[in-house]
């Protein structure tokens, strides 16, 4: 297995400005209080990811409850929206509209920094076999900039988008992609699946059905936000990345590792490559009680010792942005 | 399909293909043969023998020969003309003569497989490498710089390997053939060769040191350093671009001496001051004898030709070595 580090530096407001962030979080709370109406959903008993019926609180964020597996360290919501319940919240929430479509998407340092850095690890990584059949999947698109990076690499013969979001139907239509709702006895070379895999009633159940699109030895490209991240072990509930009922899984090393092998999956590469944990927590010291020690390398030492701290991170793969390269077993 | 293996030379690496034949289920090994073979304990269902002239006349598919040096070519001659497929370690031989004479040999041979063992090329920051100028991610190759050094140790100068007419060659043929194979296999092949070979500080008859400048056809270049007197194992290859570049840095072997195995990746930007955001990859696992391996195993029960490690590799990689040692200046 491989593992991915990365030394580009960033601001955190590059990506994520706080005024349209702000606004998108009002946005989102605002649709809880209207299609929710205080019922939250369907409980579940076990880990999404790794099955384990062992549970604690952790912390409630919007109204919704999030546990912490006893065994994985998954963080997931339960009681969480049925399946009907997020169709109606995916058809009209105003907060996920206006984040997918805002200009913040189109920003230079967001296309340098995510997208075309997702499209560059496509190029890089992909390895066809003389009877692949060189196609492409889109799980669940929602970022336009991203249908375009794809649309360059020239790199496939068949582009498809699977139930893109409203956000991305223009740049689709300048592009090659070709929209599906539904997919029958069609395979693919490659799937991508960025930040998608938290958001589904059963993730596993998602997983599933993208290996099942996959040909023998087909890859799976995934990004998600990860529990075993410093940040997120240490923001909890005010970690601005998990934001209910949008973030209803977030998986541990652990916990995504065993859901994908017992699918079938072999991991190809398992990096956190984020480059931002130590500036979220800084830009949040008051909301989280660290130890000493952490506190000391935050505030007290010099830029030098927080870009080997983030480093260190990656390495350990302990930052909260996780990407993934996993293979379908013949 | 299992196959029926002979192994000539039942040292370190003859039992280490031993296990990997066994842990993939490609076949059985039936017979082995060593000088030594009465110090071993062994299987009683296994064949031994001092002599390999009595293991290639037994009904065996194919022979896997990691020999001393001084043995290794006859054993492959002898091999091919008893009829069997040949995996050989390297080097082909102590020298280019040896080396063709295997070639005339096989050259004479019908449907068998001969394969040598360049491992290197099997190393995922090696595979990986290639895949990513496959893929043209940073255009155009212009040099390289490949330096492979050991510290020689304790018993160094009592060894095998140091006996001039044991070896064949110091360390440029026992542990520099790796970093030729690699420059030939990235660069293409090298007809110009500036070099100086030395003994600096080791008490044999051969070389502790070789250097080299060379250039091929295509206009590319590479330097050359192979050392038993690098008191710090060291592995690294760098390869330069157009566009970006990549370096090898360590390599995960058994030892676990030479770091860390990474494949540093980074594009050129001429904004960056010369300090551009460099990706780093590294590997958790040495798979390279198992895709060998696999690989011999594939061409003999497919009846394909051998891609990695063919004769053609052995001999372009003794005919650089013979034109180093041309300026052998002890």
């Amino acid at each position: 297995m491989k593992t991915r580090i990365i030394k580009e530096k960033y601001k955190i407001e590059e990506i994520r400005p706080q005024e349209e962030y702000n606004k998108y979080i009002q946005l989102i709370k605002d649709d809880i209080e209207q299609i929710f109406n205080d019922n939250a959903g369907t409980f579940i008993k076990q880990c999404p990811a790794c099955g384990s019926r062992e549970s604690s609180f952790k912390f409630s964020k919007y109204g919704f409850v999030y546990r912490e597996c006893s065994t994985c360290s998954t963080i997931y919501m339960t009681p969480r929206p049925t399946i009907e319940m997020l169709h109606n919240f995916y058809a009209n929430s105003k907060g996920v509209k206006y984040w997918n479509s805002s200009y913040v998407q189109n920003t230079k340092s967001r296309i340098e920094n995510v997208y075309k850095t997702r499209a560059r690890w496509i190029k890089e990584s992909i390895e066809f076999s003389s009877n692949s059949s060189n196609s492409y999947l889109d799980y669940y698109p929602k970022y336009s900039p991203f249908i375009e990076e794809i649309s360059n690499l020239k790199l496939f013969n068949k582009l498809v988008a699977y139930k893109p979001f409203e956000s991305v139907m223009q740049a689709i239509s300048k592009s090659k992609f070709e929209i599906r709702t539904s997919i029958i006895d069609e395979k693919f070379s490659v799937i991508s699946a960025f930040e998608v895999i938290d958001r589904f009633f059963d993730p596993k159940d998602a997983l599933k059905t993208i290996y099942s699109l996959l040909e023998d030895n087909g890859l799976l490209f995934l990004s998600t936000t990860s529990a075993s991240g410093f940040d997120i072990q240490y923001l909890l509930k005010n970690a601005k990345n998990i934001i209910p009922p949008i973030n209803m899984t977030i998986f541990s090393i652990e916990g995504i590792t065993k859901a994908l092998t017992e699918i079938g999956f072999e991991i190809v590469e398992m990096s956190t490559p984020g480059t931002l944990d130590l500036q979220i927590i800084e830009k949040q010291i008051k909301d989280v009680q660290l130890p000493k020690f952490l506190k000391d390398i935050i505030t007290n030492r010099d830029n030098s010792v927080k870009e080997s701290f983030q480093e260190f991170l990656q390495r350990a793969k302990l930052s909260s942005y996780m990407t993934i390269l996993a293979k379908k077993r013949k | 399909m299992k196959l029926k293996f002979g192994i000539i030379g039942f040292g370190k690496i003859g039992q280490l293909r031993k296990r990997v034949i066994e842990e993939l289920g490609i076949g059985e090994v039936i017979a082995l043969a060593d000088p030594n073979i009465n110090s071993f304990d062994i299987d009683s269902s296994i064949e031994l023998f001092t002599d390999y002239q009595e293991l290639i006349k037994l009904d065996i598919d194919a022979v896997i020969v990691a020999t001393p040096n001084f043995i290794t070519s006859q054993a492959v001659i002898d091999s091919l003309l008893a009829g069997k497929h040949v995996f050989c370690e390297k080097p082909p031989g102590r020298n280019l003569n040896e080396v063709k004479e295997i070639e005339k040999i096989f050259s004479k041979t019908n449907n068998l497989v001969l394969k040598f063992g360049f491992n290197h090329r099997e190393h995922f920051s090696v595979r990986e490498a290639k895949k990513i100028i496959h893929n043209n991610v940073l255009g155009e190759i212009m040099w390289a710089r490949g330096f492979y050094g050991k510290s020689g140790g304790e018993n160094f100068e009592n060894e095998w390997r140091s006996d001039k007419n044991l070896a064949g060659g110091g360390i440029l043929l026992d542990q520099g053939i790796h970093m030729i194979d690699l420059l030939n296999y990235f660069l293409g092949d090298f007809d110009e060769v500036k070099s100086f070979v030395t003994r600096s500080f080791w008490n044999i008859g051969l070389e502790d040191n070789a250097f080299a400048i060379m250039k091929n056809k295509q206009n590319k270049f590479a330097v050359f350093h192979s050392s038993s007197t690098q008191w710090k194992h060291l592995f690294r290859l760098e390869l330069f671009f157009e566009n970006g570049y990549m370096i090898l840095s360590g390599l995960l072997t058994g030892s676990l001496s030479y770091g860390t195995e990474t494949l540093i990746i980074a594009k050129r930007n001429f904004s960056d001051k010369g300090q551009p955001n460099e990706e780093e990859l590294f590997f958790d696992e040495d798979k390279s004898w198992y895709f060998e391996l696999n690989d011999f195993y594939s061409c003999i029960v497919n009846n394909s030709q051998v891609i990695q490690g063919t004769i053609y590799d052995a001999l372009k990689a003794m005919e650089l070595i013979e034109k180093i040692y041309e300026n052998k200046n002890f």
